[in-house]
């Protein structure tokens, strides 16, 4: 058991009866703890133990009874993959929190609805569309370095990695940068906490500047990411309303902070590691493979599955209803696949679940990765020397299900 | 030597591209689906690191017959 504060401030919770007491824990995923876990080691200890637990604390508002969780690569892309028996179906029930039924898609479908749906987006987000991004983000990330560099100091979250990704996915959807503060603290309501009212009001927040967007795109219809889904087509049948307002709500929260999330841990390692930042500075090949090892070392992101139907899974009797949370940090860092999960910058093979497993494999990953790969060529090549600021406190955070830096100040020899 | 693809189970990752441009083309979604693609003795051990490159599981190289 971790020796950190609860995130969640749930009472007294108790396993379903069908759960067998040995495999019943509480152990604390969503807080990574201060300055010194820049690694995600403290999951490691989940590995010694069992491959399927049932942790009592889990999403308090998804899984108020607790979910059982995978924590052996193997088992998870087991779950991930089985969409029968996996759903997708309620993993996070945004709408109902004010009082709407429109699912996240394609987040919360199963097959062969998910891929009808999802078959709408995914050319907007190809590899061979995102490559043709490749010089507006190289150009946006000298931009912002050229607005600090001569500081000697910047506080890298709110100055670098949260404005790269969000302006470009801003762009691709043709909505204003000058209002990314609060699009982030709307997203950040939603999946850094877990605080239902919080949740609710950035729900709320988020539904009512989508809906008025939609509505002009489909007066003023133009060629981004929001009007495409608006004139969108699945197999023969235009987008009903809930599914363009569920493309446009996944999309609007997933394209605002993965990134930026795992840009903090990324330069955070770099900041300590002297000799890789040299290493990656000369060597574009290496930077391909390292921005995977930087997904698997620092996998931010979580899923839920719900079970279809009674099983006996590797010894975990599951019930229909139960809910399976896949955090992929857990199956990325285990020993059986990646040996001590020290960071690898060429590491080969990497099979590893950042970007999730499965049908419901991350859409913006080819983005993400170009966005990660660009965002350390610019960097290294203007600030190749930088630490982190001596005495910063850094915290993070992960409850809602996104692990990331609050911030994360560095320094650098002034030119 | 060949490359089978299991198409129906490509997710799309497009690790096995990134690794063998040549001969992994993906398709206007960034799937692969070419169920076979042959390789040149020249291309063999591109071919192996794009096919251990699938997350999936999806790509086999079958060697040739000796």
């Amino acid at each position: 058991m971790n020796d950190v504060p609860r995130s969640l401030s749930a009472g007294p919770r108790q396993a379903p009866a069908h759960v067998p007491a040995e495999m019943v824990r509480d152990y604390e995923v969503y807080y990574l703890g201060g300055s010194d876990k820049h690694t995600f080691s403290f999951l490691t200890g989940l590995h010694k133990d069992r491959d399927v637990f049932y942790n009592l604390n889990a999403d308090p508002i998804i899984c108020p009874n607790g979910s059982w969780y995978v924590t052996s690569f193997k088992l998870m892309n087991e779950v991930l993959k089985d969409a029968e028996l996996f759903s997708s179906r309620d993993m996070v029930q945004y709408s109902r929190l004010i009082g709407e039924s429109w699912d996240m898609i394609p987040l919360e479908l199963d097959p062969p609805e998910h891929s009808r749906i999802r078959l709408v987006v995914m050319p907007m987000f190809s590899p061979q569309r995102m490559r043709l991004l490749t010089d507006r983000i190289a150009a946006r990330a000298a931009a912002l370095i050229d607005g600090f560099a001569a500081d000697g100091r910047c506080e890298f979250i709110d100055r670098f990695a949260n404005p790269l990704p969000v302006s470009i996915f801003l762009e691709l959807l043709d909505l204003p940068f000058d209002r990314h503060h609060d699009f982030l603290r709307w997203a950040s309501g939603i999946v850094h906490s877990f605080d239902p009212e919080e949740r609710r009001r950035a729900t709320q927040d988020i539904r009512s500047y989508l809906s008025d967007v939609v509505a002009e795109r489909r007066a003023n219809p133009g060629d981004d990411v929001i009007s495409g889904i608006v004139a969108g087509v699945a197999r023969g049948v235009p987008l009903t309303d809930d599914e363009i307002t569920g493309l446009c709500f996944m999309i609007f929260i997933g394209g605002l902070d993965t990134v930026a999330a795992t840009l903090g841990f990324t330069f955070r390692w770099l900041a300590d590691n002297p000799e890789a930042r040299a290493r990656l500075r000369a060597d574009a090949e290496l930077r391909n493979t390292a921005v995977e090892e930087f997904v698997r070392a620092f996998s931010v992101v979580q899923a839920k599955r719900k079970l279809t139907r009674d099983v006996d899974f590797h010894g975990a009797p599951m019930k229909a209803g139960d809910y399976v949370t896949c955090v992929m940090g857990i199956a990325d860092t285990d020993p059986d696949e990646f040996g001590d999960g020290a960071v690898q910058l060429d590491r080969q093979p990497n099979r590893h679940v950042g970007f999730g497993m499965g049908a419901h494999r991350c859409l913006g990953s080819h983005l993400a990765r170009l966005e990660l790969r660009v965002a350390l060529e610019v960097w290294l090549d203007r600030i190749p020397e930088f630490s982190v600021e001596p005495g910063a406190q850094l915290t993070t955070h992960g409850a809602g299900g996104v692990y990331g830096y609050d911030q994360l100040p560095l320094v650098w020899p002034q030119a | 030597m060949r490359i089978l693809v299991d198409v129906g189970s490509c997710c799309g990752h497009a690790r096995c591209a990134e690794a063998a441009p040549d001969l992994f083309v993906l398709n206007d979604i960034g799937y692969l689906d070419t169920p076979e693609i042959a390789v040149s003795e020249d291309q063999e051990a591109i071919a192996r690191r794009g096919a251990g490159a699938c997350p999936e599981g999806c790509i086999t190289i079958e060697e040739a017959e000796a």
